[in-house]
Formats: C-alpha cells, sequence, structure tokens
C-alpha cells in the first residue's frame, strides 16, 4: 500500500548523500535543535540512551581535527560539527546506540535542506581516535563514535535512484540460496 | 521532506501486531530504505533474509527468548553482515536498521529493532544460523519485526532537562549557552 507519507519518507532517505563541501552560511540554531532531537528520539536498548552530542563550530579546531586525521579540509569547513560520543554501558551497543541516532540525525538535516557527512576517519588508528577523544576531553568511559559534519551544501548532489539502490541479489527468502560460500558457519 | 521530522518524532517501537499480510511491494520498499543508508566508503556489507513463514518466526523468536507476540509479525526480516566487506559493518547496519524503521513508521507500519549481534553460539544464533542457512563469515546482526500495528505508543516527548544535559559546546562537559526551549517551535507537534 503505497501512502505519501511513505512516499515522502523513501524520498528524503533517497536524497540523503555524504557531502564534503559546504557553505558558509550558519546553520540555523532551530535546525540544529530539530536534528539533535532526531538524534535523542532513536531507538537505543533497553532505551538506555548511551549518548551524549559535542557541538563543534570553532574553525580552528575543526581544521586540526581534519588535518590530523587526513579528512577532506573541505569538510572542515562545515559550520557544524556534531561529535557522538557514548557512555559505556554493560555489554557493548554503544556503538549501534550511537549509529542509530546518527543515522536518525542525518535524515532530519536532510529534510531540512541541510547536507552532511558521517565521519569515521580513525578507523584502525585508535591513536588517532585517543587525540581526539582528548581534545573533546572525554571521560574514560565515553567513547567517541562518529562526527557528523553539518552545513548547507556547495553543491546539490542527486538523489540516490530507487532502482538503482536495491539490489534484489541481496534480499533472501527464507534461507540464504547463493551466498560466496554455501556452507553455513553452524 | 519536511514530514520526515514528524516521522522521526512519531516512530516508536511497537510489538503487538494484527494478522494482516505484508506486501512484496512494501518489503520492497523497507529494504530499499535500508539499502540507501549511508556505508563506510560505500562497501554495503549487508545481506537480508525476508521470513514469512510462522513455524520458523515462532522457532526462531523461542530460542532468542524474545517476546512470544513478536512472533506474530506477519514478517520478520534478518539483517545479516558480510563481515570482511566493511570493517565498520555494524554501524553500516545500524544505519540500514533505522532507515527501516522509519520507513516502516512512515507507512503506518510497525516495526521492532531485535538486536542479536552480541549472542554468538547462543542458543538463539545457532538455531537462526542453521534456518537461514547463514553461511561462514556472516553476522545476524538483527531481526526487524514488521506488521500492521495492533496497538498505538505515543511519540516520545523529549525531556528538556535531558535535551540540555546531553548536549555540550566544544568539549565534553561545556553547556550549551542557548537552552533550547524553542526546540520544537517548528515542523510537526510533539
Ligand atoms: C540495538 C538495539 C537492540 C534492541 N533489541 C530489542 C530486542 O531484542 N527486543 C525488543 O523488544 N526491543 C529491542 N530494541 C528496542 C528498544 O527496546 C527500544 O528502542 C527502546 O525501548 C526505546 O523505545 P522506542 O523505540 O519506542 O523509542 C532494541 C533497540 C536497539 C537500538
Ligand atoms: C560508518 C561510516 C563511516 C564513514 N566514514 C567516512 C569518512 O571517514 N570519510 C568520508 O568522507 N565518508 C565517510 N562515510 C560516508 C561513506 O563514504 C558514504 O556513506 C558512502 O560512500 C555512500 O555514499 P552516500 O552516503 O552518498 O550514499 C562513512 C559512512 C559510514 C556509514
Amino acid at each position: 500500500m503505497r501512502t505519501r507519507k511513505g512516499t515522502q519518507m523513501l524520498r528524503t532517505i533517497l536524497a540523503r548523500r555524504t557531502h564534503t563541501a559546504f557553505q558558509d552560511t550558519p546553520v540555523p540554531e532551530s535546525a540544529l535543535n530539530h536534528i539533535l532531537s532526531a538524534g535523542m528520539l532513536a531507538p537505543t536498548r533497553f532505551h538506555q540512551r548511551p549518548w551524549h552530542f559535542i557541538i563543534l563550530r570553532d574553525a580552528e579546531v575543526k581544521q586540526e581535527i581534519a588535518s590530523a586525521l587526513r579528512l577532506k579540509p573541505s569538510l572542515a569547513g562545515a559550520p557544524i560539527w556534531i561529535a557522538v560520543v557514548a557512555e559505556e554501558d554493560g555489554p557493548a551497543a554503544w556503538d549501534l546506540d550511537a549509529a542509530a541516532a546518527a543515522q536518525s540525525m542525518l535524515i532530519a538535516a536532510t529534510a531540512l535542506g541541510l547536507g552532511s557527512a558521517w565521519l569515521m576517519p580513525w578507523l584502525g588508528n585508535p591513536d588517532a581516535l585517543g587525540r581526539v577523544e582528548q581534545l573533546l576531553g572525554l571521560p574514560a568511559n565515553v567513547h567517541l563514535a562518529m562526527i557528523l559534519a553539518v552545513g548547507f551544501p556547495a553543491e546539490e548532489l542527486p538523489a540516490h535512484r530507487e532502482e538503482e539502490v536495491y539490489e534484489s541479489s541481496r534480499v533472501h527468502l527464507e534461507q540464504v540460496r547463493h551466498a560466496p560460500s554455501n556452507a553455513p558457519a553452524c | 521532506m519536511y514530514s520526515a521530522i514528524e516521522v522521526i518524532q512519531q516512530r516508536r517501537t511497537l510489538r503487538r501486531f494484527t494478522t494482516a499480510n505484508i506486501s512484496d511491494d512494501d518489503i520492497q520498499r523497507l529494504l530499499t530504505a535500508a539499502m540507501a543508508a549511508p556505508s563506510l566508503m560505500g562497501r554495503k556489507p549487508w545481506h537480508f533474509v525476508v521470513i514469512r513463514d510462522a513455524e520458523v518466526k515462532k522457532r526462531i523468536a523461542e530460542a532468542f527468548r524474545v517476546h512470544p507476540q513478536l512472533a506474530e509479525a506477519p514478517v520478520w526480516i534478518a539483517f545479516l553482515a558480510d563481515v570482511s566487506a566493511s570493517p565498520a559493518w555494524r554501524m553500516d547496519l545500524s544505519a540500514a536498521v533505522m532507515n527501516t524503521l522509519l520507513q516502516a513508521t512512515a507507512m503506518g507500519l510497525g516495526a521492532t529493532w531485535i538486536g542479536t549481534v552480541d549472542s554468538k553460539w547462543t542458543p538463539g544464533q545457532v538455531e537462526a544460523c542453521r534456518t537461514l542457512y547463514i553461511p561462514e563469515g556472516w553476522e545476524l546482526f538483527a531481526f526487524v519485526a514488521v506488521g500492521k500495528p495492533a496497538e498505538q505508543r505515543p511519540p516520545h516527548v523529549l525531556d528538556p532537562y535531558v535535551f540540555s544535559t546531553r548536549v555540550h559546546e566544544g568539549k565534553w562537559g561545556n553547556r550549551r549557552q542557548v537552552p533550547s526551549p524553542q526546540y520544537h517551535s517548528e515542523g510537526g507537534k510533539q
């Protein structure tokens, strides 16, 4: 059953693209609040809500992090970075909770006409991660999950196309039938 | 596109479903949403199994000890990750699940994220692995149970205290200069 809301939602989801260049135009505070709310309305395991959000606006700080992590310099030009961090609490699902919040925020940003990028350039480099965590002043039990860059895009990127996004080869009915290795793991 | 904000505000985990079936077209839209998620370097480590067989749902639900009502959802979607495809597969798959939940909400469907990833070799994992024929190197990341909702849950109302204590300026512990009473002033009711 195709509903108008369903169609609009899918359009927003498909319009979300990773932007790496931004206008200087500041992000309105009301838009930022919508984005943060979207993060805090996302599901978390056992409703634990382990996340916190650190807003980075200072151009020098962004540039410093960007160059330390070899990010594309134009990413530092996003007026706002949101560092999503999470408290470790019991079995490790903080990364999932943070990721759900991040995706919720990216969808909100897209709906508000903003461009965004999900950044984790420290993957495979724990020292770099440690340095950024130190710069953010995180306590020992709080981890940096990802940084989201947000701003009005310098150029419009085309939305994903439904027919290209949906790959039927990844969809199995009742059982995995065409995996690279045929033997099940169990 | 603004209504996505409303959808985000309305989304709740729903665990009771009617017996009404979900069409293949609806499933395709949910999975299109999943596959439009961002992934590290565009690696797309995800694969999906659409489960409609009532016996299978029941067996897996029991093995994982999830709420029996969840087995009554007409469709379960297994979210699988090819671990070798992306070191950030946990994040990539979370984003895909999140998109699916939002798309389901917008379509008037109820959905539940059933987390399974941290239970390697538990009875649930073994049952699912055998039944779904999960290959070596793939992880069962989660199920999403989907159906027409037989319950309604009110949207979350964000506690302004939570809102203000979870947002920091520039550094951990720096409270935000601008308090945020007006954060719902545009778009959608809270
Ligand atoms: C990683 C993760 C795992 C979850 N696992 C389950 C689960 O196994 N069973 C369940 O009923 N709900 C599960 N949930 C749903 C949460 O319980 C739910 O999101 C939380 O209570 C907040 O409620 P809301 O989704 O209505 O906002 C999970 C959520 C997340 C993010
Ligand atoms: C977990 C994760 C980590 C990512 N890390 C980076 C990053 O460090 N730098 C970057 O430019 N993009 C990063 N991305 C964005 C992906 O490269 C992007 O989502 C992918 O290429 C697909 O493009 P799209 O987002 O426009 O659909 C990341 C995405 C995810 C989900």
